[in-house]
């Protein structure tokens, strides 16, 4: 009997784990049947679809951003609706701050894919991230949050920021390995990819993509982590 | 590290010896049985007993009370050793063991000497089988700084024997796990004489520690495993520039029994002190340390200006 948490069918979450792996697949180059077929085709027919393309925010575009594959309209497309159907909240809450940091990633990926996001209904109102936590732990939560703007170009403000904070996120790394937290792991791996890698990176990014196979969610992040690594 | 967090360590250091005090006859070896016979967990116990009451007595800054017990908990252990004979004889009669050697050598601080065991870890120490014994690699380490208590030539170089160790390798710190973090405070407490001596970790694993050593506390914090967590504790006043952890002192605090016992996080306490005893004298003896060491380097490194918080 396998203990494994098992989302719940027609559900968000089993939705965004199945957008995972096809991104996973098509940032890998092996996309589903032929290989021109695009990852978020079809997204908007099935339950939970647009939920998870806003889950997976600016994530959604690695595929595109990373391997140069070109953004159709319709997938554009697909991501405004995915945003006007899921608007980021509005008002000074913390809340409200995390998907200002996520929709600027979102903002900026779209940008250098050609897409102006500018007047979207739904995106959070473009503002400079909050300062960032004192403590390790806590600065290390909020990045894992955050991960959709670990990138080297999607939000330098936040990137410049953390520069000399590299070995706190190194120490959620760490942290998040021995609580066997693969997802958040792979997500700090991501960030640390951004700032400056070091061996600690790499044999943990090779231990993310064997050990954490078998969670679609997490084999995406260690995919857009593999290419950010090799893009360097 | 505060003064409130400094009284908190004090409090909890002087609360597990009062408790050790009391239960001291729990710590006394079988009689009825030949030496050779005396299980090596009660060896271990009362030798475990005797290093906490020895580095109480080093450190000197225990409250009346609490330097008087541990005063009188070495010269129990002492005692309960045959004031040395003992630990002579189970060497003569195993002479390729390395506790009875290990043992005595905690007590050579505090001012015990037994000569022929002296003249016999001497000799044994300079045989070829002293650097052949198969020991896992911080084991090697003990015998190399009992040896430098007893004034014998260690067997080995610190350098050689630290690179086998896990820590010495540095390894990725996420592959820490409960065995390989007690040969982790093992290490630390052989090099650098249970805090006697921070300059005696090399550089690079101070680098290290610095590095890794918050994740491992605040791991073993949230998992409540409150004896490795306390060995942390000890490493991280163990460093030449010492790292407290003061709101894990709070959390400590916490846990601690109001009788002074401190839980292991595995095992659920009995109500009877001498029930609990078996499964719960190993971390009230490393509270016993921790809390000494703590507000020992906490007070130095506020005259001398350093420490991290």
């Amino acid at each position: 009997m396998s203990l494994t948490h098992q989302p719940t069918p027609g559900s968000v979450e089993e939705a965004t784990g199945a957008l995972a792996g096809s991104l996973a697949r098509a940032l890998r180059g092996t996309s589903d049947g032929v290989g021109t077929r695009s990852p978020l085709a079809s997204w908007d027919r099935r339950a939970g679809g647009l939920a998870a393309i806003r889950v997976l925010g600016a994530d959604v575009l690695a595929p595109f951003l990373l391997t140069g594959k070109p953004l159709r309209q319709e997938e554009a497309w697909l991501v405004r609706a995915a945003v006007r159907d899921h608007p980021a909240p509005r008002g000074h809450t913390p809340e409200a701050a995390l998907w200002g940091v996520r929709d600027t990633a979102l903002t900026a990926a779209l940008a250098r894919l050609g897409v102006d996001a500018s007047g979207w209904e739904g995106l959070a109102e473009p503002r400079a991230p909050g300062p960032l936590a004192d403590d390790w732990v806590t600065l290390a939560a909020d990045l894992v949050r955050l991960s959709t703007a670990a990138h080297p170009s999607l939000h330098p403000e936040l990137r410049e920021r953390l520069l000399d904070r590299r070995l706190d996120v190194a120490r959620g790394l760490v942290r998040a390995m021995l609580r066997r937290d693969l997802l958040s792991a792979a997500r700090l791996t991501r960030w640390l990819l951004t700032l400056a890698p070091d061996d600690l990176t790499s044999a943990t990014l090779v231990h993310l993509e064997i050990a954490g196979h078998h969670d679609p969610r997490v084999r995406f992040e260690a995919a857009i982590a593999r290419l950010l690594s090799d893009n360097r | 590290m505060d003064a409130t967090a400094v009284r908190l360590a004090q409090h909890v250091g002087e609360q597990a010896m009062d408790w050790l005090g009391r239960l001291r006859t729990s710590f006394a070896l079988h009689r009825d049985v030949p030496d050779y016979d005396i299980s090596g967990e009660s060896l271990k116990s009362l030798s475990e007993l005797a290093l906490a009451a020895a580095v109480v007595a080093r450190e000197a800054v225990a409250g009346p009370r609490c330097a008087a017990t541990a005063g009188s908990l070495l010269g129990f252990a002492w005692r309960e050793f045959d004031t040395g004979a003992l630990l002579y004889r189970l060497q003569a009669h195993t002479p390729a063991a390395t506790h009875p050697m290990e043992i005595y050598s905690y007590f050579i601080p505090a001012g015990y000497r037994h000569a022929q065991l002296d003249r016999l870890a001497d000799h044994l120490l300079s045989l070829r089988a002293a650097s052949a014994v198969e020991h896992v690699p911080n084991r090697r380490l003990a015998v190399w700084a009992a040896a430098r208590r007893i004034g014998a030539r260690p067997p080995g170089d610190r350098d050689t024997l630290t690179a086998g160790t896990w820590l010495g390798r540095m390894p990725e710190p996420w592959m820490m796990d409960a065995n390989n973090a007690y040969g982790v405070t093992h290490t630390v407490f052989h090099l650098t004489d249970w805090g006697a001596d921070p300059g005696g970790l090399p550089e690079p694993l101070c680098d290290y520690l610095h590095r890794w050593l918050p994740v491992w506390v605040e791991v073993f914090r949230e998992t409540r495993f409150w004896d490795l967590l306390l060995e942390f504790l000890i490493v991280g006043v163990c460093l030449p520039e010492p790292m407290f952890f003061p709101e894990v002192w709070e959390r400590v605090a916490e846990a601690q029994r109001p009788d002074g016992m401190m839980p292991n996080g595995l095992t659920a306490p009995p109500v009877e002190p001498e029930h609990a005893w078996l499964n719960h004298h190993h971390p009230t003896i490393v509270a016993v340390v921790a809390g000494t060491l703590t507000v020992s380097r906490a007070l130095s490194t506020a005259t001398a200006g350093g420490g991290r918080a």
